[in-house]
C-alpha cells in the first residue's frame, strides 16, 4: 500500500532543494511504498504562509528546515530555528528534519533545545547514503541524529555539573566578544557578580587562576558554547 | 718753659721705653739671631757707659750692624731700640737715620704700630729739639693711627704731648679739651704714670689761667695716681712745687713755704734733679720773701744761683737773677737790682726764654725810671710779636687739626657713601636675584603647564588611536563576519546542494568513471569541510582581536624603531584582556612605554628594547629592558622622566623599579593590580 507523505522542503539554495527532491525521488525508487507529495519554500516568508495553509489543510507529514534563512518581512521569525518552534505549535505531528552547516556547540544546543528536531544532520558530514538512512529513519522511527550532533550530545551528558541560564549566556557573550563594561546591562548583574561567576565557573572547569581565553575554550569543548 | 718741656721729654721717653718693652715678640728665624744678638748687646752696652760720647759710638755700631740685616720686623724692632737709645743720649743724627729706616720698613710691611711708634718718636725727637709744631704733626699722625688700630695707650699718650704742646702755646683751653681726652683713653687701662701727667698738666693749666682752686684740685688729684705707682720718681715733689707755686700766686705764703719744704724733704733731690732742686730751693726762698721774712733771704737765693750757674743752667740763672733784682729793688738798691735785671734780660734772650725776658723787661721798667718809657716798648713789641708767633703756630695747629676733621668728616661721608651703596647694591642684587627666581619659576610653570597639556593632548591622541584602532578591528571583523557568512551561507550551500545533487545521479559507464565520480564527489566534500573550516576561522579571531592596545604600542615602539634604528621585541600575554583593563590604566601605561622608549632613543644607545607584559594572578607587569649604556642606580638622582612615570604609577597604586648598571643596560618594571 502506498502511503503519500507531504513533504516541505525549506532552504533558500535552489540547488539544495533540487538535492532534496533527488534524494526522496531516490528513496521512493528504492522503497516504491512510499510517494511524496513535495513543495518547497525559499525563506522564511514562503514557509511560514506554506506551514500557515497547511495547518489548516491536510497537514505536514516532513520538513527538511535548513536554518539560515532569510527572514520574513516583518521581522518575526528570523531563522529555521524559529520556524521549527511555529511549525512545532501549528503542526505538532510534523517530523522535521533539520539541516544545518552550523557546527557550534552553541547553536546545536540551542536547536536541540527549541526545536527538539526528529532529524538532526550536518550538512557537511551528509552524502547520499546517509540522507537515504535519515529519511527513512525519520519516517520509520525517530529520531536520526548526524554523527557531530551524537558527539555533541555525549559530551554534554558527561559533564555532571550544571551551569545555569545565566552561566550560559554569560559564556556565549564572552566568546562573541562582548566588553565587561556591557556585561552588567545584558546580564542584569553587578560586575562583581560577574566576575564571581567567572571565577566559579574557571574553578569548575579547571583553568581557574587563568584568563577569560582559557575559560571560554574549556567551555565551548564542554559543549556549554 | 723750655726746663719744663725738657723733663716732660724724659717722661715720654721713659714712657715709650714701658711701653716697648713690654711688647717684646720672641726672635722669628735663625739666621739673623747672631746679628740680633750683636745687635741687642751693643744697645746694652751702651746703657752702662756713662760718657756720651761712648755711648754714641756703641750705638752707630749697633745700627750699621743693623744694615746688613732684611728690612723685617726684626730689624724694625732693632732700629727702635736704637732710636729710643739715640733720642735719650740726645744723638739726634743717629736717630733721624734709624727713625727713617725703620719708617721706610714699617711702611713696607704695613705695620701700623711700627708706623705710629715712628711718628711718636718723630714727635719727642721735635720736642727735644723744641720745634712744637713739627712735633705736634707728628703726634698728630700717630694719634690718627693708634686710633685707627685702637691703640689707646699710645693715643692716650700722644693726646698728653699735644696737650703739653698747646699749653706751652697758652692755648690752655684746647691743652685742657686734649688732656681729658687722653685721660678718657687712659683711664680704663689704669695706666697711672701718664694720668698722673695728665692731672699735673691740668692743673698746670689752670695755674696759668690763675685759676687757682682748680689747679690745686687736680693737682691734689694727680697726687691720689701717684699713690699707686710703683716708679715714683720725684713726681711727689714735683706735685708739692707745683701746690707751693699755686699757693705763692695766692698769697698765702706759709701753705706755699709747707708745700716747698715738704718738697725739700726729700733729700735726694739734689741728687737727682738738680735744677729741680734748685727751683724748689729758689721757690721757698722766694717764699719766705714774700712773706715778708728777712733771714737768709740773700745768702739762698745767692746759692741756688751759684749751684745753677755750675750746672750751666742758664734758664734757672735767669730767674735767679730776676728773683734777686727783685730782692734788691725792695732793698732799695737800685743798681744792683737794675744789674740783675739787666742780666737775666741779656741770658733769657740768649736761650730764648721769651717769659723771663719780658719779665727783665717788666722789672727794668719799674727800677730804672728814667728809662720806664724805652723798657716799656720793648716790653711791648716783644710781647706783640710773641704774641703773634703764638697765633701763627696756633694756626697751624688748626690748620693740621682741620685737616684731620675734614679727612675724619671725608672718611665718614664716605663711609656712609660706601654703607648706602653697598646697601642699594645689596637690595638691587636681592631684587635681581628675586626677580631671576620668579622668572625662572615662571619658565618652570610655564614648561610644567605645557606638559601638562602636552599630556593631555597626548591622553587624548592615544584615546583617538586606541578608538581608530578599535574601528579598525571592528571594520576587519565585520568583514570577517561577511566573508566568513558568505562562505558558510552561499557558497557552502551552493557547494553542497551540487554534491547532493551529484550524489542522486544515477550515472550509468564504466565501472572506473563510476569510481572516479563518487571519488570526485568525496573531494567535494572534502572541499567543503575545508571552506567551513576557513569561515569559521575567520569568525573565531574575535577573541583574539581584542588586542587593540598592543597594535598601538606596536605602532608607536616600530615607527621610533626604523626612525632611530634599533631592534624590538613585545611580548604579550594572552591571559590579558586588555578591553577588560580600566582606560586610564592603559593611557599610563602607553605613557610609561613612550618615556622609557624615549629615554632609550635619548641616553641610552641602545640596539635593543623589548616589552613584555605577564599577568600572575591579578598583578600585571609591565618590562622594558634595553641593552644600552645604562647609568649608576644608586649615583644619579631620579629624572623628570622616572619621577614622571613614578607618579603616574602611583595613581594606580602600582610600582615602579628601575635597575641599571653602568655597561649593562636598563630594566624598567612595573607592576599594577588589576
Amino acid at each position: 500500500m502506498t502511503q503519500t507523505l507531504n513533504v516541505l522542503i525549506v532552504d533558500d539554495h535552489p540547488l539544495i532543494v533540487k538535492a532534496y527532491q533527488g534524494a526522496l525521488n531516490h528513496f521512493n525508487k528504492i522503497k516504491p511504498e512510499y510517494s511524496f507529495n513535495i513543495s518547497t519554500a525559499n525563506d522564511c516568508e514562503q514557509a511560514y504562509a506554506k506551514i500557515q495553509q497547511a495547518s489548516k489543510g491536510e497537514g505536514i507529514d516532513l520538513v527538511f528546515l535548513d536554518i539560515s534563512l532569510p527572514p520574513t518581512n516583518d521581522g518575526e521569525i528570523v531563522s529555521g530555528e524559529d520556524l521549527g518552534v511555529v511549525m512545532r505549535e501549528l503542526l505538532p505531528e510534523t517530523k522535521i528534519m533539520v539541516s544545518t552547516t552550523y557546527t557550534k556547540n552553541v547553536r546545536l544546543n540551542s536547536i536541540l533545545r527549541s526545536v527538539n528536531p526528529d532529524g538532526f544532520l550536518i550538512k557537511n558530514d551528509l552524502t547520499p547514503e546517509i540522507l537515504t538512512e535519515a529519511i527513512e529513519t525519520v519516517i520509520v522511527d525517530p529520531p536520526y541524529y548526524g554523527k557531530a550532533v551524537l558527539k555533541f550530545l555525549r559530551k554534554k551528558s558527561s559533564k555532571d555539573f550544571v551551569i545555569d541560564r545565566i552561566d550560559r549566556r554569560m559564556l556565549y557573550e564572552l566568546s562573541r566578544g562582548t566588553k565587561m563594561g556591557e556585561m552588567p546591562e545584558i546580564l542584569n548583574l553587578s560586575i562583581a557578580a560577574i566576575e564571581r561567576r567567572k571565577r566559579i565557573l574557571k574553578e569548575e572547569f579547571n583553568v581557574d587562576g587563568k584568563g577569560d581565553r582559557e575559560l571560554l575554550t574549556a567551555a565551548e569543548e564542554a559543549g556549554f558554547i | 718753659m723750655a726746663n719744663r718741656i725738657n723733663s716732660i721729654v724724659v717722661l715720654l721717653i721713659i714712657l715709650l721705653v714701658s711701653s716697648c718693652t713690654s711688647k717684646v715678640k720672641p726672635i722669628e728665624g735663625v739666621q739673623s739671631i747672631k746679628e740680633m744678638d750683636s745687635i741687642y748687646y751693643l744697645i746694652d752696652q751702651s746703657k752702662t757707659l756713662q760718657d756720651v760720647n761712648k755711648q754714641n759710638e756703641y750705638l752707630l755700631k749697633a745700627y750699621h750692624n743693623s744694615r746688613i740685616l732684611e728690612d723685617d720686623s726684626l730689624k724694625s724692632k732693632a732700629l727702635s731700640k736704637i732710636t729710643i737709645e739715640a733720642l735719650r743720649i740726645r744723638s739726634f743724627d743717629l736717630f733721624k737715620i734709624a727713625n727713617k729706616d725703620r719708617f721706610q720698613i714699617v711702611l713696607q710691611l704695613k705695620d701700623s704700630m711700627g708706623i705710629g711708634e715712628c711718628y711718636w718718636r718723630y714727635g719727642n725727637f721735635y720736642l727735644a729739639t723744641e720745634d712744637l709744631d713739627s712735633t705736634y704733626y707728628a703726634y698728630h699722625e700717630a694719634n690718627k693711627i693708634f686710633e685707627d688700630i685702637e691703640y689707646d695707650y699710645g693715643s692716650g699718650s700722644m693726646l698728653y704731648g699735644m696737650a703739653i704742646i698747646k699749653q706751652d702755646l697758652r692755648d690752655y683751653t684746647g691743652s685742657e679739651i686734649l688732656a681729658f681726652q687722653a685721660i678718657k683713653k687712659l683711664k680704663s687701662l689704669k695706666k697711672n704714670t701718664t694720668l698722673y701727667l695728665c692731672y699735673h698738666l691740668l692743673g698746670a693749666n689752670f695755674y696759668d689761667l690763675k685759676e687757682y682752686e682748680k689747679a690745686l684740685f687736680y693737682h691734689e688729684k694727680a697726687i691720689e695716681y701717684l699713690k699707686s705707682l710703683k716708679y715714683k720718681s720725684n713726681y711727689k715733689e714735683l706735685s708739692l712745687n707745683s701746690i707751693g707755686l699755686v699757693y705763692l700766686q695766692m698769697k698765702n705764703y706759709n701753705l706755699a713755704i709747707n708745700s716747698f719744704k715738704e718738697a725739700l724733704e726729700n733729700h735726694d733731690l739734689r741728687k737727682t734733679d738738680t735744677r729741680f732742686y734748685t727751683a724748689v730751693l729758689d721757690n721757698l726762698t722766694y717764699s719766705r720773701f714774700l712773706n715778708g721774712e728777712t733771714l737768709n733771704i740773700e745768702e739762698k737765693f745767692n746759692e741756688a744761683l751759684k749751684i745753677r750757674d755750675s750746672i750751666h743752667y742758664v734758664s734757672g740763672v735767669v730767674i735767679s737773677d730776676l728773683r734777686l733784682a727783685e730782692y734788691y729793688g725792695v732793698k732799695g738798691d737800685t743798681t744792683k737790682a737794675i744789674s740783675y735785671a739787666k742780666e737775666a734780660g741779656r741770658l733769657a734772650k740768649t736761650v730764648n726764654n721769651h717769659r723771663d725776658r719780658l719779665a727783665a723787661l717788666k722789672l727794668l721798667s719799674q727800677l730804672d725810671r728814667s728809662h720806664t718809657t724805652g723798657y716799656l716798648e720793648a716790653y711791648v713789641s716783644l710781647s706783640d710779636s710773641l704774641q703773634a708767633q703764638d697765633r701763627a703756630i696756633r694756626n697751624k695747629f688748626t690748620r693740621i687739626e682741620y685737616e684731620t676733621d675734614e679727612y675724619i668728616e671725608e672718611t665718614k661721608r664716605l663711609t656712609t657713601q660706601n654703607i648706602l651703596i653697598s646697601v642699594i647694591g645689596g637690595i638691587a642684587f636681592l631684587v635681581l636675584i628675586l626677580l631671576y627666581f620668579i622668572r625662572q619659576q615662571r619658565a618652570k610653570n610655564k614648561e610644567l603647564l605645557f606638559e601638562q597639556e602636552q599630556q593631555k593632548a597626548n591622553e587624548e591622541i592615544f584615546a583617538l588611536m586606541l578608538k581608530q584602532q578599535a574601528k579598525l578591528d571592528e571594520g576587519r571583523t565585520e568583514e570577517r563576519h561577511r566573508i566568513s557568512e558568505e562562505l558558510h551561507d552561499g557558497v557552502l550551500g551552493k557547494l553542497f546542494g551540487t554534491r547532493v545533487g551529484l550524489g542522486y545521479l544515477a550515472l550509468s559507464g564504466e565501472d572506473n568513471d563510476v569510481k572516479d565520480y563518487k571519488s570526485y564527489i568525496g573531494e567535494l566534500q572534502t572541499i567543503e569541510k575545508e571552506i567551513r573550516d576557513i569561515s569559521h576561522a575567520l569568525k573565531d579571531h574575535v577573541l583574539s582581536a581584542e588586542s587593540g592596545f598592543i597594535t598601538v604600542i606596536e605602532d608607536y615602539v616600530g615607527n621610533l624603531a626604523k626612525i632611530h634604528k634599533f631592534g624590538y621585541r613585545i611580548d604579550n600575554d594572552e591571559q590579558i584582556s586588555w578591553d577588560a583593563i580600566d582606560y586610564k590604566l592603559k593611557v599610563t601605561l602607553y605613557r610609561i612605554i613612550q618615556e622609557a622608549v624615549q629615554n632609550v632613543v635619548k641616553h641610552a644607545k641602545a640596539n635593543n628594547i623589548a616589552i613584555a607584559f605577564s599577568l600572575s594572578q591579578d598583578t600585571l607587569q609591565l618590562k622594558i629592558e634595553d641593552d644600552g649604556e645604562g647609568f649608576d642606580n644608586k649615583k644619579s638622582k631620579k629624572g623628570i622622566g622616572i619621577k614622571n612615570m613614578e607618579s603616574r604609577i602611583l595613581k594606580h597604586n602600582g610600582k615602579l623599579q628601575v635597575n641599571s648598571k653602568i655597561g649593562s643596560g636598563t630594566t624598567l618594571t612595573v607592576t599594577v593590580l588589576i
